[in-house]
């Protein structure tokens, strides 16, 4: 899928600091020095047990000092730059060392994970997740053939789901879909660690209204002639249901973010086939968009059966692009528009003198 | 072409015309070989040309235009240079004219050419030999401006349509666009009226196991004239082209069930309850 990319942009980018003289911007000054004052009282308080980043006192003062100093709620580049000086202030006067990802946001928040045997980088993945104020973190397991589920056991925010045999492609999203009550749902797999930061503006999305915040990746495909015939499938899905704008960006490719509201008013059981619940979330007027681009195409795992043209993964993506436009006929068909425009008066528009 | 020196060329109309047969004495043969067919609607400026190249593509050749809605001398033109003219008072409807062709063609192999461009006959008969040599469908193999990173929408409705039929190799290659030639089986297999949808007819056609291939590429997309009306914003033909597409994926989808043949790779879908 894709070129491999010669360097792998999933580096955060190191801002200026806040502490510097350099950076301007009078807010991010502020949040670091709100950061500093908060992480003060900190210190004098007694340590208590370890608690869950949601209800450490990092997260929980920046979300109030955001909500008292900064209306409306800004963008994704500004909450980061604001969350990363909080950080860095709360840290210098707390004289800790927290590298949680604060984020300001109105609703729970939740992660599905789907790993099989994933041992090399669950560990990883899960600790990047857990600096995100996330409420629950449920790992589907199946089919684990390795160490992954001891390794689950040291993260106490996880939740898992475990099946000894393999559920097949995407049913892992289905089930752990269903088993939160968050209103806001990351989807992620375990065979790849994406830093938090990345993962944050999925999240941040979805609670300002979004419903379905999807990984953007138009900017990393090559030219039309080089691309492969699942990237045709997914524009052609998208334009057929009039949203050309989100080019080539699906629900099959992770990671994405899903409103509760949509998840518990569709049927979960559609999340099995990704193209058809995106269709379907479109079709009935949810807020679909793309939102930041996170490249999976140089991170993902390299094995037997999604490598090359053809193989097994491609022919399944392209069968649930089938069963998409399958779903999108069906209902043109019940309410009677399958055409819009008749030949002959195009031919009248066209070629009349 | 070598020029004698010294000599300025003439401009095309001035030059000697080196032609072996009149063209205008042409009429169609009594068991031909290739049924040329060419829809038109009010293309007086280009018909002539095209049917002029349409006679050089064989020995045995029959020209059929069929001119419907045509308030110009299309029709008039296309009789004096000896084709076979169905009219028409109404227009058909984009495509509808190669229904009405097939149906009327008496040849082998069936040449779909468009009336507005001039394609010539070097580069229609490659598509002719292809059929003849045991191709079913011999399609143009010009994919369109594909060097970008989002195409018009419908090439990229032809070249998914050609992955929803496992024939990825095909690319962008469709009924859709001219020219094209089909035997006799093909058309008969197809059925003539489906050849108004050429989607559906491309796909019928890789479905019922015809041999369909992309041959020759002409360049069409630069010979297409500009029109009225599709200048400022879209043109109306596009929506019905992704109806066409839409409509083919159905019929194929009906009939390969709703994943087209495709595997899911085992899932269990009953793992996830209500």
């Amino acid at each position: 899928m894709g070129r491999a990319r010669k360097h792998s942009p999933l580096k955060i980018k190191q801002r200026t600091s806040a502490t510097s003289r350099k950076n301007k911007d009078p807010w991010v000054r502020r949040a670091f020095k709100a950061g500093w004052r908060n992480g003060s009282v900190e210190r004098a308080e007694t340590a208590k047990e370890k608690l869950h980043f949601y209800e450490s006192s990092l997260q929980l003062t920046f979300v109030e000092w955001m909500n008292a100093n900064i209306n409306p709620r800004p963008g994704y580049a500004l909450m980061k730059r604001l969350s990363a000086a909080y950080v860095q202030g709360f840290n210098k006067g707390k004289g800790s060392s927290e590298n949680g990802v604060p984020l300001l946001l109105q609703g729970t928040a939740a992660a599905v994970v789907c790993a099989s045997s994933e041992e090399d980088s669950l560990h990883d993945m899960l600790n990047e997740l857990e600096r995100l104020p996330l409420q629950e973190v449920i790992v589907v397991l199946n089919g684990s053939r390795d160490n992954s589920y001891t390794i689950l056991h040291s993260h106490p925010l996880v939740t898992v789901v475990y099946y000894p045999e393999l559920l097949g492609h995407d049913v892992g999203r289905s089930i752990g879909a269903r088993l939160t009550g968050a209103d806001a749902v990351l989807f992620c797999d375990g065979d790849m660690v994406i830093p938090a930061e990345h993962l944050a503006p999925f999240l941040y999305a979805v609670d300002r209204g979004c419903d379905a915040a999807l990984n953007n990746l138009n900017g990393l495909l090559p030219l039309f002639m080089h691309q492969d015939e699942l990237t045709h499938c997914k524009s052609f899905l998208n334009m057929a249901l009039g949203r050309s704008d989100l080019g080539a960006n699906s629900l099959t490719a992770v990671p994405h973010a899903l409103s509760g509201r949509l998840i518990h008013e569709m049927d979960v059981r559609h999340l099995i086939v990704p193209p058809k619940a995106q269709a379907l979330a479109i079709l009935e007027g949810y807020r679909v968009e793309a939102v930041h681009t996170v490249d999976v195409f140089s991170g993902n795992r390299k094995r037997e059966g999604n490598v090359g043209k053809g193989n097994a993964v491609a022919d399944m993506i392209i069968g649930d692009h089938a069963e998409a436009i399958d779903e999108i006929l069906t209902r043109r068909k019940v309410s009677g528009s399958m055409r819009s425009l008749s030949r002959m008066d195009v031919a009248l528009q066209r070629n009349a003198i | 072409m070598h020029k004698p020196s010294r000599r300025k060329r003439l401009p095309q109309w001035r030059r000697k015309r080196s032609r072996t047969v009149s063209l205008l004495e042409r009429r169609s043969c009594e068991h031909p070989v290739v049924s040329v067919i060419i829809p038109a609607m009010n293309e007086q400026k280009t018909i002539g040309n095209v049917i002029r190249e349409a006679w050089q593509v064989h020995e045995a050749c029959e020209v059929i235009v069929v001119a419907n809605g045509c308030t110009d001398r299309t029709a008039d033109i296309a009789a004096a240079m000896g084709a076979k003219v169905l009219r028409f008072e109404q227009p058909l409807g984009h495509d509808v004219g190669r229904t009405i062709g097939a149906e009327a063609s008496t040849g082998q192999v069936l040449l779909f050419v468009d009336a507005d461009m001039r394609v010539s006959c070097g580069h229609l008969r490659p598509f002719v030999n292809a059929v003849l040599n045991g191709t079913d469908i011999a399609l143009n193999s010009y994919r369109g401006p594909v060097h970008h990173r989002q195409v018009h929408p419908v090439i990229l409705a032809k070249h998914t349509l050609n992955s929803m039929l496992r024939r990825p190799d095909l690319m962008g290659a469709s009924l859709t666009a001219v020219p094209h030639a089909m035997s006799r089986r093909a058309a008969d297999i197809i059925g003539n009226p489906n050849l108004s949808i050429p989607p559906l007819a491309q796909a019928m056609a890789v479905h019922s196991g015809l041999r369909v291939s992309a041959v020759h590429d002409v360049p069409v997309g630069k010979l297409n004239r500009r029109r009225r009306g599709t200048a400022n914003g879209k043109d109306p033909l596009q929506q019905v082209v992704i109806d066409d597409h839409l409509q083919a994926i159905d019929w194929y989808l009906s009939r390969t069930g709703p994943r087209g043949g495709y595997s899911d790779l085992g899932r269990d879908r009953d793992r996830v309850g209500r």
